[in-house]
Protein backbone atom coordinates (compact mmCIF):
# COMPACT_ATOMS: atom_id res chain seq x y z
CA UNK A 1 0.00 0.00 0.00
CA UNK A 2 1.57 3.11 -1.15
CA UNK A 3 1.76 6.27 1.10
CA UNK A 4 -1.15 8.08 -0.77
CA UNK A 5 -3.36 4.81 -0.96
CA UNK A 6 -2.78 5.22 3.25
CA UNK A 7 -3.73 8.81 3.75
CA UNK A 8 -6.61 8.20 2.00
CA UNK A 9 -7.67 5.91 4.55
CA UNK A 10 -7.06 8.63 7.22
CA UNK A 11 -10.22 10.57 8.32
CA UNK A 12 -11.17 14.44 9.12
CA UNK A 13 -11.63 13.04 12.84
CA UNK A 14 -7.61 11.71 12.78
CA UNK A 15 -6.56 15.17 11.68
CA UNK A 16 -8.66 16.78 14.23
CA UNK A 17 -6.97 15.27 17.11
CA UNK A 18 -3.47 15.64 15.43
CA UNK A 19 -3.98 19.57 15.26
CA UNK A 20 -5.22 19.22 18.46
CA UNK A 21 -2.80 17.83 20.58
CA UNK A 22 -0.27 20.23 17.94
CA UNK A 23 -2.44 23.25 20.01
CA UNK A 24 -2.04 21.65 23.54
CA UNK A 25 1.44 21.37 22.73
CA UNK A 26 2.70 24.91 21.66
CA UNK A 27 -0.45 26.31 23.76
CA UNK A 28 0.72 24.96 27.11
CA UNK A 29 4.77 25.27 26.12
CA UNK A 30 4.12 29.05 25.15
CA UNK A 31 1.76 29.33 28.73
CA UNK A 32 4.82 27.70 30.92
CA UNK A 33 7.36 30.16 29.25
CA UNK A 34 9.47 26.90 28.51
CA UNK A 35 11.90 29.17 26.57
CA UNK A 36 13.51 30.40 29.84
CA UNK A 37 12.64 27.17 31.65
CA UNK A 38 12.31 29.13 35.65
CA UNK A 39 12.75 26.40 38.56
CA UNK A 40 9.67 26.20 40.65
CA UNK A 41 11.31 25.66 44.21
CA UNK A 42 13.68 27.19 46.11
CA UNK A 43 15.48 25.09 48.46
CA UNK A 44 17.94 27.08 51.10
CA UNK A 45 20.16 24.80 52.22
CA UNK A 46 22.29 25.67 55.59
CA UNK A 47 25.47 24.10 56.39
CA UNK A 48 24.66 21.67 53.63
CA UNK A 49 21.46 20.57 55.27
CA UNK A 50 17.74 21.65 53.95
CA UNK A 51 16.44 24.16 56.14
CA UNK A 52 13.42 25.41 53.60
CA UNK A 53 11.63 24.78 50.52
CA UNK A 54 9.92 27.64 48.77
CA UNK A 55 7.45 27.61 46.00
CA UNK A 56 8.89 30.32 43.80
CA UNK A 57 5.44 31.37 42.98
CA UNK A 58 4.36 32.69 45.98
CA UNK A 59 5.73 36.12 46.74
CA UNK A 60 7.28 36.51 50.52
CA UNK A 61 10.09 37.64 52.59
CA UNK A 62 11.73 35.25 55.18
CA UNK A 63 14.55 35.79 57.44
CA UNK A 64 17.03 32.59 58.09
CA UNK A 65 18.51 32.33 61.20
CA UNK A 66 21.64 30.77 61.61
CA UNK A 67 24.02 30.53 64.60
CA UNK A 68 26.63 33.15 62.63
CA UNK A 69 24.03 35.38 61.83
CA UNK A 70 20.98 36.57 59.92
CA UNK A 71 19.89 36.57 55.81
CA UNK A 72 16.81 38.09 54.53
CA UNK A 73 15.44 36.31 51.42
CA UNK A 74 12.41 38.08 48.76
CA UNK A 75 10.73 35.76 46.41
CA UNK A 76 8.97 38.08 44.21
CA UNK A 77 7.61 36.91 40.76
CA UNK A 78 9.07 34.18 40.62
CA UNK A 79 12.36 34.78 41.42
CA UNK A 80 14.34 34.69 44.89
CA UNK A 81 17.27 37.01 46.02
CA UNK A 82 19.29 37.85 49.33
CA UNK A 83 17.92 40.93 51.08
CA UNK A 84 20.57 41.44 53.04
CA UNK A 85 22.62 39.39 55.38
CA UNK A 86 24.64 40.17 58.23
CA UNK A 87 27.73 39.44 57.28
CA UNK A 88 30.69 41.91 56.65
CA UNK A 89 30.81 41.51 53.07
CA UNK A 90 27.53 40.82 52.08
CA UNK A 91 28.54 39.09 48.61
CA UNK A 92 25.27 36.93 48.27
CA UNK A 93 23.38 40.34 48.16
CA UNK A 94 25.38 41.25 45.02
CA UNK A 95 24.74 38.42 43.67
CA UNK A 96 20.80 39.57 42.94
CA UNK A 97 17.68 37.49 41.40
CA UNK A 98 18.11 33.70 40.05
CA UNK A 99 15.39 32.22 38.88
CA UNK A 100 16.87 29.24 36.63
CA UNK A 101 18.00 25.80 37.65
CA UNK A 102 21.50 26.31 37.26
CA UNK A 103 21.74 29.56 39.71
CA UNK A 104 22.52 29.46 43.10
CA UNK A 105 23.39 32.38 45.87
CA UNK A 106 25.75 31.70 48.31
CA UNK A 107 26.34 32.57 51.69
CA UNK A 108 29.39 31.60 52.98
CA UNK A 109 30.05 33.68 55.52
CA UNK A 110 26.79 32.11 57.00
CA UNK A 111 27.24 28.59 55.46
CA UNK A 112 23.66 29.63 53.82
CA UNK A 113 23.06 28.50 50.10
CA UNK A 114 19.86 29.08 47.41
CA UNK A 115 18.90 26.30 45.11
CA UNK A 116 16.45 26.46 42.27
CA UNK A 117 14.66 22.88 42.14
CA UNK A 118 12.98 22.42 39.04
CA UNK A 119 11.54 20.31 36.87
CA UNK A 120 14.15 18.63 35.33
CA UNK A 121 15.24 16.07 38.29
CA UNK A 122 11.60 14.47 36.99
CA UNK A 123 12.53 13.73 33.90
CA UNK A 124 14.51 10.06 35.56
CA UNK A 125 11.42 9.24 36.44
CA UNK A 126 9.23 9.20 33.08
CA UNK A 127 11.04 6.93 30.91
CA UNK A 128 9.99 3.82 29.32
CA UNK B 1 -6.88 -17.29 30.42
CA UNK B 2 -9.42 -20.37 29.62
CA UNK B 3 -7.47 -22.58 26.44
CA UNK B 4 -10.77 -22.35 23.50
CA UNK B 5 -9.54 -25.89 22.19
CA UNK B 6 -11.06 -27.53 25.99
CA UNK B 7 -13.73 -24.86 26.35
CA UNK B 8 -15.16 -24.86 22.55
CA UNK B 9 -18.56 -24.12 24.07
CA UNK B 10 -16.97 -21.18 26.34
CA UNK B 11 -18.41 -17.97 25.10
CA UNK B 12 -15.17 -15.75 26.67
CA UNK B 13 -13.09 -17.74 25.03
CA UNK B 14 -11.40 -16.52 21.72
CA UNK B 15 -11.59 -18.69 18.50
CA UNK B 16 -8.49 -20.82 17.44
CA UNK B 17 -8.68 -18.66 14.50
CA UNK B 18 -8.31 -15.68 16.74
CA UNK B 19 -5.87 -17.10 19.32
CA UNK B 20 -3.27 -17.98 16.51
CA UNK B 21 -2.54 -14.98 15.06
CA UNK B 22 -2.86 -12.63 18.18
CA UNK B 23 -0.26 -14.78 19.83
CA UNK B 24 2.43 -14.23 17.03
CA UNK B 25 1.08 -10.82 17.20
CA UNK B 26 1.62 -10.57 20.63
CA UNK B 27 5.06 -12.64 20.45
CA UNK B 28 6.09 -9.65 17.88
CA UNK B 29 5.09 -6.81 20.41
CA UNK B 30 7.18 -8.42 22.90
CA UNK B 31 9.81 -8.77 20.79
CA UNK B 32 9.42 -4.61 19.28
CA UNK B 33 9.12 -4.03 23.06
CA UNK B 34 11.97 -5.29 24.30
CA UNK B 35 14.45 -4.52 21.12
CA UNK B 36 13.12 -0.70 21.68
CA UNK B 37 14.58 -0.85 25.01
CA UNK B 38 17.80 -1.55 23.77
CA UNK B 39 18.24 1.20 20.95
CA UNK B 40 18.67 4.50 21.81
CA UNK B 41 15.36 6.83 22.21
CA UNK B 42 15.40 9.34 19.50
CA UNK B 43 14.93 12.05 22.09
CA UNK B 44 15.94 11.65 25.77
CA UNK B 45 12.83 10.63 27.86
CA UNK B 46 10.90 10.24 24.22
CA UNK B 47 9.92 6.54 23.06
CA UNK B 48 8.28 5.48 20.06
CA UNK B 49 6.17 2.85 21.37
CA UNK B 50 6.37 0.77 18.19
CA UNK B 51 4.50 -2.14 20.03
CA UNK B 52 1.64 -0.30 19.59
CA UNK B 53 1.26 -0.85 16.35
CA UNK B 54 0.77 -4.42 17.20
CA UNK B 55 -2.12 -3.38 20.14
CA UNK B 56 -3.58 -1.08 16.94
CA UNK B 57 -3.62 -4.24 14.35
CA UNK B 58 -5.07 -6.87 17.11
CA UNK B 59 -7.45 -3.86 18.17
CA UNK B 60 -8.32 -3.48 14.59
CA UNK B 61 -8.69 -7.44 13.48
CA UNK B 62 -10.18 -8.69 16.67
CA UNK B 63 -11.25 -5.98 18.83
CA UNK B 64 -10.91 -4.53 22.34
CA UNK B 65 -10.83 -7.86 23.93
CA UNK B 66 -8.23 -9.27 22.35
CA UNK B 67 -5.64 -5.95 22.34
CA UNK B 68 -6.25 -6.21 25.57
CA UNK B 69 -5.28 -9.44 26.33
CA UNK B 70 -2.47 -8.64 24.01
CA UNK B 71 -0.90 -5.71 25.95
CA UNK B 72 -1.06 -7.04 29.41
CA UNK B 73 0.67 -10.16 28.19
CA UNK B 74 3.23 -7.60 26.29
CA UNK B 75 3.54 -6.17 29.68
CA UNK B 76 3.89 -9.24 32.00
CA UNK B 77 6.46 -10.73 29.20
CA UNK B 78 8.33 -7.78 28.28
CA UNK B 79 9.12 -7.30 32.42
CA UNK B 80 10.00 -10.99 33.01
CA UNK B 81 12.30 -10.72 29.91
CA UNK B 82 13.79 -7.41 30.70
CA UNK B 83 14.06 -8.09 35.01
CA UNK B 84 11.75 -5.29 35.69
CA UNK B 85 8.88 -7.16 36.74
CA UNK B 86 6.69 -5.43 39.53
CA UNK B 87 9.15 -2.16 39.22
CA UNK B 88 8.63 0.77 39.12
CA UNK B 89 9.14 0.51 35.39
CA UNK B 90 6.70 -2.08 35.34
CA UNK B 91 4.10 -0.39 36.76
CA UNK B 92 4.39 2.88 34.74
CA UNK B 93 4.91 -0.07 31.49
CA UNK B 94 1.17 -1.35 32.72
CA UNK B 95 -0.33 1.38 33.63
CA UNK B 96 0.05 3.10 30.26
CA UNK B 97 -0.48 0.28 28.03
CA UNK B 98 -4.16 -0.81 29.65
CA UNK B 99 -5.19 3.07 29.73
CA UNK B 100 -3.90 3.57 26.51
CA UNK B 101 -5.77 0.62 24.79
CA UNK B 102 -9.30 1.44 27.10
CA UNK B 103 -9.07 4.76 25.42
CA UNK B 104 -8.23 3.30 21.95
CA UNK B 105 -11.23 0.39 22.16
CA UNK B 106 -13.65 3.18 23.42
CA UNK B 107 -12.94 5.29 20.50
CA UNK B 108 -13.20 2.45 17.95
CA UNK B 109 -16.48 2.06 19.06
CA UNK B 110 -17.87 5.36 18.11
CA UNK B 111 -19.77 5.43 15.12
CA UNK B 112 -20.92 8.85 13.26
CA UNK B 113 -24.96 8.81 12.55
CA UNK B 114 -24.25 7.61 9.07
CA UNK B 115 -22.66 4.41 10.13
CA UNK B 116 -18.73 5.59 9.79
CA UNK B 117 -15.43 5.15 11.92
CA UNK B 118 -14.79 9.25 12.70
CA UNK B 119 -11.21 7.88 13.20
CA UNK B 120 -9.07 5.49 11.81
CA UNK B 121 -5.98 4.09 13.12
CA UNK B 122 -4.33 6.87 13.19
CA UNK B 123 -6.68 8.73 15.42
CA UNK B 124 -6.63 6.00 17.65
CA UNK B 125 -3.11 5.75 17.70
CA UNK B 126 -2.63 9.70 18.43
CA UNK B 127 -5.09 8.81 21.39
CA UNK B 128 -3.12 6.27 22.37
CA UNK B 129 -0.07 7.84 22.97
CA UNK B 130 -1.31 10.64 24.74
CA UNK B 131 -3.57 8.72 26.88
CA UNK B 132 -0.38 6.70 27.27
CA UNK B 133 1.73 9.57 28.41
CA UNK B 134 -0.93 10.53 30.37
CA UNK B 135 -1.76 7.62 32.80
CA UNK B 136 2.33 7.55 33.06
CA UNK B 137 2.29 11.16 34.76
CA UNK B 138 -0.53 10.47 36.88
CA UNK B 139 1.04 6.91 38.14
CA UNK B 140 4.88 9.12 38.68
CA UNK B 141 2.63 11.99 40.27
CA UNK B 142 0.63 9.22 42.52
CA UNK B 143 3.69 7.03 43.60
CA UNK B 144 6.82 9.22 42.85
CA UNK B 145 6.77 12.50 42.67
CA UNK B 146 4.21 14.10 44.53
CA UNK B 147 4.06 17.50 43.72
CA UNK B 148 1.81 19.02 40.93
CA UNK B 149 4.48 20.48 39.06
CA UNK B 150 5.01 16.88 36.83
CA UNK B 151 2.14 17.96 34.65
CA UNK B 152 3.92 20.29 33.82
CA UNK B 153 5.74 18.86 31.63
CA UNK B 154 2.22 17.84 29.79
CA UNK B 155 2.60 19.78 26.67
CA UNK B 156 6.04 18.41 26.05
CA UNK B 157 4.24 14.69 26.17
CA UNK B 158 1.66 15.76 23.99
CA UNK B 159 3.93 17.21 21.21
CA UNK B 160 5.63 13.48 21.93
CA UNK B 161 2.77 12.21 21.55
CA UNK B 162 1.67 13.64 18.39
CA UNK B 163 4.44 12.43 16.81
CA UNK B 164 5.15 9.03 17.93
CA UNK B 165 1.37 8.45 17.47
CA UNK B 166 1.10 9.82 13.76
CA UNK B 167 4.23 7.59 12.83
CA UNK B 168 2.66 4.08 14.58
CA UNK B 169 -1.07 4.99 13.29
CA UNK B 170 0.30 5.53 9.43
CA UNK B 171 3.04 2.40 9.67
CA UNK B 172 -0.26 0.38 11.56
CA UNK B 173 -3.18 1.40 9.20
CA UNK B 174 -1.81 -0.14 6.03
CA UNK B 175 -0.57 -2.94 8.26
CA UNK B 176 -3.97 -3.87 9.67
CA UNK B 177 -5.46 -3.47 6.23
CA UNK B 178 -2.69 -6.37 4.80
CA UNK B 179 -3.05 -8.62 7.75
CA UNK B 180 -7.12 -8.21 7.25
CA UNK B 181 -6.19 -9.36 3.67
CA UNK B 182 -4.35 -12.26 4.41
CA UNK B 183 -5.99 -13.53 7.60
CA UNK B 184 -9.06 -13.77 5.05
CA UNK B 185 -7.29 -16.30 2.34
CA UNK B 186 -7.91 -19.35 3.39
CA UNK B 187 -4.95 -21.37 4.56
CA UNK B 188 -2.82 -23.07 1.98
CA UNK B 189 -4.10 -20.60 -1.01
Amino acid sequence: MSIRQTLKLTTGGDLVLLLAMVALTVGGLWSLGWSSPHGALAVIEVEGSPREHLSLRVDRVLSIHTERGTNIVEIRDGRIRMVDASCPNRVCVTQGWIRHRWEEIVCLPHRVTIRIRGLEEEYDAITR
Amino acid sequence: MPSPVESPGDASALSRETLVPLAALTAIAVVVHSAEQILPAPLPGVRLGLANILTLCALDLFGLRAALILTVNRVLLGSLLSGTFLGPAFLLSGAGGIASVLAMGLLYQIRTPGGRRPFSLVGLSLTGAFVHNLAQLSVVHLLFVRHPEVFFLLPLMAGAAAATGLFNGLVALPLAAHLRLLLAKPVGS
